[in-house]
């Protein structure tokens, strides 16, 4: 009968310990998985500009599971050095929609070109705290731009430009070259 | 002296089962928050920074970078509309009215979701280079053999995936409500 008993807490420890290991692993796994998006992007280029990503099927060892009727360029930033980051520029792209990620590559903010119509776009990344010295201080030329608030000071925007039909690339890659992604001191 | 032993082996398989359902539950890529319509499948909160522990870790493993809400959808399919699953070594209709989208692509690619390598580089198709029905409806045919119209070729015998990205679509922010229109998936023949 103890022998019954034993078997039984046994098993019980072990199922609380594969819980706890399971819930431990999922939660830790940003933390121990040892590189982020931030680092491993880093071969495309500085911090502070606009990077045309390679396309297939380079695109997809870079970024897996990304379209490739996409042109993607992409701008890391580290808050702590530049203050803040702005990404501007007059495109006549079908569609762009941008996204801005913190390290680790999850969205913090996304938008596409219908909220900007003719407009040209214009947005500026920084931290909490410059948003609101920026809003209180708002430069005149500054009421049309839209401010983003990182919630860390590295991560990095990505632009997605559609390709409508493939002999459009060239025409696209001109356009999205004619944004830019600069550090600004605030 | 059987004693400790037991106990060791007990902690040690309770760890191991603990890190091998972690490691399933990671295999999975589309979280929780799912949307399915007929063969296909999407999460309009993919990649977010508030999505779960779970979707968290599966996103920094793969490296995938999900479109934001702003931005549309992805949906994926990998059977048809009858629930036969989808190979290269196939042909396949896609055929119906698609979601409402500014702009929408079809491509097909391995179950990882790499496109298949083809000379003529075309990996799938955009809302606007599809030539469409007399009612408006798409109709895509894919398969290893020339077809007429909108035809995206396959080669080999590979499991297949279909990737559906919606652009600048209602969806993304949940806000539907109404069932949408979707093209449905069929197999026309298969060797």
């Amino acid at each position: 009968m103890t022998s019954f008993y034993r078997a039984g807490a046994l098993l019980a420890v072990a199922l609380l310990l594969a819980a706890l290991s399971h819930i431990g692993a999922i939660l830790l796994f940003p933390t121990l998985a040892g590189t982020d998006d931030w680092t491993r992007l880093a071969s495309f280029g500085e911090p502070g500009k606009f990077v045309l990503l390679p396309t297939q099927p380079q695109l997809s060892a870079a970024l897996p599971r990304s379209d490739p009727m996409m042109l993607m360029a992409l701008c890391r930033y580290d808050l702590d050095e530049t203050g803040s980051i702005r990404v501007s520029g007059s495109t006549d792209l079908p569609y762009w929609g941008l996204s801005a990620h913190n390290r680790h590559g999850m969205t913090y903010y996304a938008i596409n070109n219908r909220g900007f119509g003719t407009r040209a776009l214009s947005l500026r990344v920084m931290s909490q705290d410059d948003v609101l010295r920026f809003r209180a201080d708002l430069p005149e030329d500054a009421e049309q731009e839209l401010l983003v608030a990182a919630p860390e000071p590295r991560g990095f925007v990505l632009v997605r430009a559609l390709i409508p039909f493939p002999s459009a690339r060239p025409r696209i890659e001109t356009e999205l070259g004619k944004l830019s992604c600069q550090a600004e001191q605030p | 002296m059987r004693r400790p032993l037991v106990t060791m082996l007990t902690l040690f398989f309770g760890v191991v089962l603990g890190l091998l359902t972690a490691k399933a539950a990671l295999d999975g890529e589309l979280g929780f928050s799912r949307l399915t319509y007929g063969p296909w499948v999407g999460n309009p909160r993919l990649g977010g920074v508030n999505a779960d522990p779970y979707t968290k870790a599966r996103l920094i493993r793969s490296g995938e970078l999900p479109l934001g809400g702003g931005e549309g959808i992805t949906f994926i399919a990998e059977q048809t509309s009858d629930g036969q699953s989808l190979s290269t070594a196939c042909t396949y209709a896609i055929e119906g009215e698609m979601a409402a989208a500014r702009y929408w692509t079809l491509t097909a690619t391995t179950r990882e979701g790499a496109p298949f390598q083809n000379p003529s580089r075309r990996y799938g198709f955009t809302s606007s280079e599809i030539s469409r029905e007399p009612s408006g409806s798409v109709r895509i045919a894919l398969s290893a053999l020339p077809q007429a119209g909108n035809w995206l070729p396959l080669s080999g015998a590979a499991p297949l995936r279909l990737t559906l990205r919606l652009y600048d679509t209602p969806l993304a922010n949940e806000a539907a409500g109404v069932e949408p229109a979707w093209p449905a998936i069929r197999r026309l023949s298969c060797p």
